[in-house]
């Protein structure tokens, strides 16, 4: 068999295809994939500035040297826009975290502290996603998956307790509000009883009795009302809690996109439940 | 990639970006089938690769961007790479692959050939086929690559990340080897 007739047979081999609706049913499966992930892209607000593939050329060794530069000298915006989109292995990853550890040291109170974990623990997910999306052997991104799986649970448990202190502290705020109110209102009607007294006003024991079964009744709905309050406060801060563990169980099926999704849940939650303490704070403040 | 260079469109996963995608889904579902196909020896594998391959490309093109004229040499990379995968995960439990056996025939779907001539052509393609599952790995995927695929040395170059000399060599070789097998 000379080489023109072998490279013939080889050319037919071209002749292997797959069925047609075998084509079809996976092109169609390929768009409504497709279809999804472009809508929630852009659903959501991007802070992409640049395509990232000019992050990627900023990745390259050659200019990090004279980034190196304008990191140091040129301040840390550069800096942060340049490792935005680092991953582990490379070159400027390194600036990335210490870049987050830096904001972490100078954020003061347990609430902006644990929205920085929620951040970085978003920020190790959509690492997770650059890694698992990078075209390699799976073998060459095991290293880099394990370090950020690791890395994301190390967050993850921080903000667990994080928020189990602040539950802890609402807790007993409420409990101290609570008390507050309830001796207050004991002045009051041992105030009103002695003014009666003073001016020898007359009660027969009967009514007396009486008077103290309804100001005892209301003092009970008022305490009610104050438990109930201080309790779906304690509830609005348990539910970061149960969203983490459902962030952490999607991250664990290596479902990325819902974990973020979870974890900018987690985010607002704390953001509200702070409103919340805040302005019931104020309203039992304002009742005294 | 230099981004100094102009007037390059490059998909970046965009809305706009789907109908080029899906274009050169169109273009190549067959070519990375074959291209699979004749690395694993396993049709239901290879068509699961296949389905793979165009998701996993999409959601790289997502995340990095690429030039859209260097799309096919990405989707070949990426088929690569999946059937490395397939081969690590498979190891130890993988047979050895031969494409004489009664299930593994292949099928040709051209139905402009008459019969006669397409039963002549299948048992040269069985022939074929078997020799080049004869071949060391390296040699097969350059031999279809470049003679079933019919891509450039050029982009076989940039599958392959090696320069285009050696892919020649190695192109020369592979087919010497394969002739060799033929005549045995």
């Amino acid at each position: 068999m000379n080489e023109k007739e072998l490279l013939k047979k080889l050319n037919n081999l071209k002749n292997i295809t797959l069925a047609s609706d075998w084509k079809e049913n996976n092109r169609n499966i390929l768009i409504s994939q497709i279809s999804s992930q472009i809508s929630e892209d852009e659903d959501g607000f991007s802070l992409k500035l640049a395509p990232s593939y000019f992050f990627s050329f900023l990745m390259h060794p050659a200019t990090v040297l004279s980034l190196l530069a304008v990191l140091i000298f040129g301040g840390g915006t550069v800096s942060v826009l340049a490792s935005r989109n680092s991953k582990p292995g490379d070159s400027l990853y390194i600036a990335k975290k210490i870049s987050e550890r830096v904001r972490y040291s100078i954020t003061f109170g347990e609430k902006e502290k644990t929205k920085l974990n929620i951040e970085f623990a978003t920020n190790r997910a959509k690492e997770m996603a650059q890694v698992m999306a990078e075209v390699k052997p799976e073998e060459d991104k095991q290293d880099a998956i394990n370090q950020l799986s690791d890395d994301f649970k190390k967050e993850i448990t921080t903000v667990k307790e994080k928020i189990g202190k602040m539950s802890n502290q609402v807790n007993i705020q409420s409990k101290e509000i609570a008390k507050e109110n309830l001796d207050e209102k004991s002045d009051e009607i041992f105030g009103a009883n002695l003014g009666k007294d003073d001016k020898g006003m007359q009660i027969t024991p009967n009514s007396n009795d009486k008077n103290e079964v309804i100001n005892n009744d209301n003092l009970n709905i008022d305490l009610k009302i104050e438990k109930e309050q201080a309790s779906s406060t304690i509830e609005k801060i348990e539910t970061p809690k149960s969203i983490i563990d459902e962030a952490e169980k999607l991250f664990s099926e290596k479902d990325i996109n819902s974990t973020i999704t979870k974890l900018e849940e987690v985010n607002d939650a704390i953001k509200n439940s702070d409103g919340q303490v805040k302005g019931e704070s104020e309203a039992a403040t304002s009742t005294k | 990639m230099s981004i100094f260079k102009r007037n390059k469109k490059i998909l970046s996963g965009r809305k706009n970006d789907k109908d080029v995608f899906i274009e050169s889904y169109d273009q190549h579902v067959d070519k990375i089938y074959r291209f699979v196909y004749f690395k694993i020896g396993q049709e239901d594998e290879a068509r699961d690769l296949t389905s793979s391959v165009f998701l996993k490309t999409w959601n790289y093109i997502k995340e990095k961007g690429v030039e859209e004229k260097g799309l096919k040499a990405l989707i070949y990379k990426i088929a690569r790479n999946s059937v490395i995968d397939h081969y690590r995960k498979n190891s130890g439990k993988f047979e050895e692959v031969s494409i004489d056996d009664d299930e593994k025939k292949i099928e040709i779907t051209d139905n402009k050939i008459n019969i006669e001539e397409k039963i002549d052509e299948k048992i040269d393609l069985e022939i074929v086929g078997k020799k080049l599952f004869e071949l060391k790995d390296e040699y097969r995927e350059i031999i279809i690559m470049r003679f079933i695929e019919e891509l450039s040395i050029g982009e076989i170059a940039e599958i392959l990340d090696k320069p285009k000399g050696s892919v020649r060599v190695a192109i020369h070789r592979a087919l010497k080897t394969l002739k060799e097998l033929m005549e045995k």
